[in-house]
């Protein structure tokens, strides 16, 4: 019996499978064992047909194939390349040891390899366990770049991958050895696909999202149609801080176990924007289902997650969003096993302010009653939206201010500075769990969002005139907290508790029919 | 909690100025501060679909006639009547198309409860009568007598509104008017009644209360002049002539985003300015 290495994947993270093949005399047989899906069990037929188009000869006897550990349930096409070289070496065209080696990688009939998913998080759990040598497929070729400790070679057919193996091994010959790529280089060169000097106006609404990039807050946006909201919230992933080699690896790994690398962008290198539309299924958005993919709410991890006209949501999708946003994760049950993908990410949402989207308008006439404005704003529960920090109302803008730029900032002087307030908070929250002032627990609240006398006095004369509720209480010193590390100010001054007090219009809608 | 009490025509509790109708009610429910049917009485009436503008107008109406002495009659509706019960805090007194025990419309369900309690609810039906499609419009006659003076703050050119105050002006109350935008569906009733129909326009709150009472008085809280800084004087001044939004202060201001949201703030917060759904700005 022969044993080849390769992996497997929960969640987002890998595990070793090692795929023993064993061929006995009698009668001629072929059988794929060890909770296999489907995409598995169809690797035995191709990799049958790229053995015999080689030219190599497939055993006669009873070939018996068992991916071991049997618990787990192995899913997708890349066992195809352990499978083929353990039925080569049991046939003896190969004869070298293969315990310092692993493989992946899909076969194409004709023996091409093709790009799989979870490559990644495969070879980080191949050098957790010290295999020094790793063959994949020459698609994959990015994603290995960053992995050290390690020997990666990519190969693009199994012809490559058996010429190697019954040459010398002396030099890589067809097979190709991944260099270690330099990530602030390529990081330094990352493209945005929009930036914030193109939005023109929109004043407060940029400062709101200068403000939740540098908290990490969550925010919503409301206004008529064709105000911007959406243009706003694309560009919001461009003033965020860059990602750090960790954010990056950790995005990277949940981006290639969905299938959503492609050869080019090896790994993720800016924070994801995803946008899923409303229509989308829980499952699409929470990750699971039959083929255990990573929902979207895990696709924006490190990220921004993009809900446009958030109350026309499902309601049970958006229920869905507080675990995540409390625990920065999401749990999914599935037949066999609960599996946890990372989810931890800015939300930035948009909605109109009344179903006709024209309240407070001053271009065209709003034509619901209060009532079906208040039920409208009660499809956002008042649990998902305690968990948001800041309110921006916005309203199209001028041809004046359409046709005139000279104020807008472009992304990457925002960004400065929000990093700049980002290093503060890190200090703030070294050895603790958490980055930045959005994520404080009410402890730390305390802590780092003392007020003086005149601040208290602010807040105090906000909420009995402001109709505040109460809950507002907790966003606005959070918010507040930014607003004063964006200015360089270790002390929340009154002005900054002003400000954050600015960003709660919701609060006041709500209240506005029946106060 | 207040108990319903019933009132018959003829009682000394009877509001007289009902004698004025034709078919004045035979019973009244009451609930609530039945001292306040002693107040001298102003009603203020307008559309349920009305505009921010309108929801202004009325509270501040509503709130000069309660503290000139007034207690402020409307019907419970959504819109005006919701906003001019609330302007008159207290001192108000809500008229019912269906019975007491019946919360309708609901999103008022809290305003009629505090009204309950610290106003006072009229009906002329029994407390578990759910109304009807006559009953609203009937109940407008009552809201067309009792006060000594009729508002109509908003209504376009077939609102409901329009028949209270032809109601009212049969009866012979004074009738008032609010003017507006001519461009805006919600004045264009009220401006008609200015220009065709009698009704005295209202050009402030001082001017309204000057004329139901005879005798000027200041109705707004105004901050003494010492207290309003420079910054703050430069935004009134740029608010002056209209609502702003708030990239237009920005630009006519020269202030950076942050100082004008702190600025912006606490004027709202002493009462200065008023902001509006958009970020519009207006001066108070
Ligand atoms: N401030 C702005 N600066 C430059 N272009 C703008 C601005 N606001 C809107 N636009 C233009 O108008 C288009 C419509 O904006 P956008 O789709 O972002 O609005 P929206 O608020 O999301 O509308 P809807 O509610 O219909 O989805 C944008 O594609 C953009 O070209
Ligand atoms: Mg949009
Ligand atoms: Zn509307």
């Amino acid at each position: 019996m022969i044993t080849v290495k390769s992996f497997g994947i929960t969640g987002v993270n890998g595990y070793i499978v090692d795929v023993e093949v064993d061929i006995a005399k009698g009668l001629p047989g072929y059988t794929l064992v060890g909770l296999p899906d489907n995409a598995v069990k169809e690797g035995k037929e191709r990799v049958k047909s790229a053995i015999i188009n080689l030219d190599y000869k497939f055993p006669v006897g009873n070939v018996v194939i068992n991916l071991a550990p049997a618990s787990a349930k192995k899913e997708g096409a890349n066992y195809d390349l352990p499978i083929a070289i353990g039925i080569l070496a049991n046939t003896q065209i190969i004869n070298k040891p293969m315990t310092d080696w692993a493989f992946m990688g899909e076969l194409s009939l004709n023996g091409e390899l093709r790009r799989v998913n979870g490559v990644l998080p495969a070879l980080l759990t191949a050098v957790e366990h010290g295999i020094k040598n790793v063959i994949i497929p020459a698609d994959n070729y990015r994603e290995a770049a960053f992995v050290s400790g390690i020997n990666v070679y990519t190969a693009r057919s199994l012809g490559d991958v058996v010429s190697y193996f019954t040459g010398d091994m002396l030099e890589p010959g067809p097979l190709v050895q991944v260099q270690k790529a330099n990530f602030d280089t390529l990081l330094a060169d990352a493209v945005y696909p929009c930036d914030m000097k193109y939005v023109r106006g929109q004043f407060v609404a940029k400062r709101a999202l200068e403000i939740a990039a540098a908290g990490g807050h969550n925010i919503i946006l409301i206004g008529p149609p064709g105000s911007g909201k959406t243009m706003l919230a694309k560009c919001f992933q461009t003033i965020l801080p860059p990602m750090t080699f960790t954010e990056s690896m950790e995005t990277t790994k949940i981006h290639s176990c969905a299938g959503l690398l492609d050869a080019e962008h090896g790994i993720v290198l800016t924070r994801p924007f995803r946008c899923p539309h409303h229509t989308a299924s829980s499952a699409s958005l929470a990750g699971g289902g039959k083929y255990a993919r990573p929902g979207e709410i895990s696709l924006a991890h490190n990220g921004v997650l993009f809900l446009d006209e958030m109350p026309e949501y499902n309601r049970s999708c958006l229920e869905l969003l507080r675990q995540p946003l409390e625990n920065h994760n999401i749990m999914i049950s599935r037949a066999a096993a609960t599996v946890e993908y990372p989810a931890s990410f800015v939300l930035v949402a948009s909605m109109n302010p009344c179903p006709c989207g024209y309240y407070g308008s001053r271009i065209q006439r709003c034509k619901c009653t209060q009532s079906k404005i208040q039920h409208y704003l009660g499809k956002i529960s008042g649990p998902l939206l305690d968990r948001i920090d800041l309110h921006i109302e916005v309203d199209q803008v001028t041809y004046d201010d359409l046709t005139n730029d000279k104020l807008a900032e472009d992304s990457a002087t925002i960004r400065k500075r929000v990093t700049a307030a980002r290093a503060i908070q890190n200090q703030r929250f070294n050895g603790t769990e958490i980055h930045c002032n959005a994520t404080m627990d009410a402890a730390m609240v305390k802590k780092y969002c003392m007020l003086d006398g005149e601040s208290e006095k602010i807040l105090k004369a906000a909420f009995e005139n402001l109709n505040l509720s109460a809950r507002a209480y907790t966003r606005i010193l959070k918010v507040a907290r930014t607003i004063a590390d964006l200015a360089g100010s270790e002390k929340i001054l009154p002005e900054h508790i002003s400000e954050a007090i600015s960003y709660r219009s919701l609060d006041r809608y709500n209240r506005g029919a029946n106060e | 909690m207040n108990e319903i009490k019933l009132i018959h025509l003829g009682d000394q509790d009877y509001p007289q100025a009902l004698l004025d109708l034709k078919d004045p009610p035979k019973q009244l429910y009451v609930k609530g501060n039945l001292d306040l049917l002693k107040r001298p009485l102003v009603s203020i009436v307008g559309t349920r679909d009305c505009t921010r503008y309108g929801l202004t107008v009325a509270k501040d109406l509503a709130a000069s006639c309660a503290e000139a002495g007034f207690a402020v009659v409307s019907g419970l509706a959504e819109g005006i009547d919701t906003a001019a019960h609330q302007g008159a805090k207290e001192n108000t007194i809500a008229v019912l198309g269906n019975g007491i025990d019946v919360y309708y419309p609901v999103m008022n369900h809290d305003l009629q409860e505090f009204i309950g309690t610290h106003g006072l609810l009229i009906s002329e039906y029994p407390p578990d009568f759910r109304g009807g499609k006559t009953t609203f419009p009937q109940r407008n006659r009552i809201v067309a007598a009792l006060g000594q003076a009729v508002i109509a703050v908003e209504a376009d050119l077939h609102s409901g509104t329009l028949i209270t105050i032809r109601k009212a002006q049969e009866l012979n109350r004074d009738v008032y008017a609010v003017p507006g935008n001519i461009n805006c569906y919600a004045s264009q009733g009220t401006n008609d009644l200015i220009a065709n129909h009698g009704a005295q326009m209202i050009t402030s709150t001082d001017d309204l209360v000057k004329s139901l009472t005879g005798r000027g008085k200041k109705s707004k809280k105004i901050v003494p002049a010492k207290q309003i800084t420079l910054e703050q004087q430069n935004i009134l001044n740029i608010l002056k002539t209209d609502e702003m939004h708030f990239d237009d202060i920005v630009l006519e201001s020269g202030l950076a985003v942050p100082q004008l949201s702190t600025l912006l703030t606490n004027m709202e917060m002493i009462g200065l300015i008023e902001k509006l759904p958009g970020n519009y700005f207006v001066a108070k």
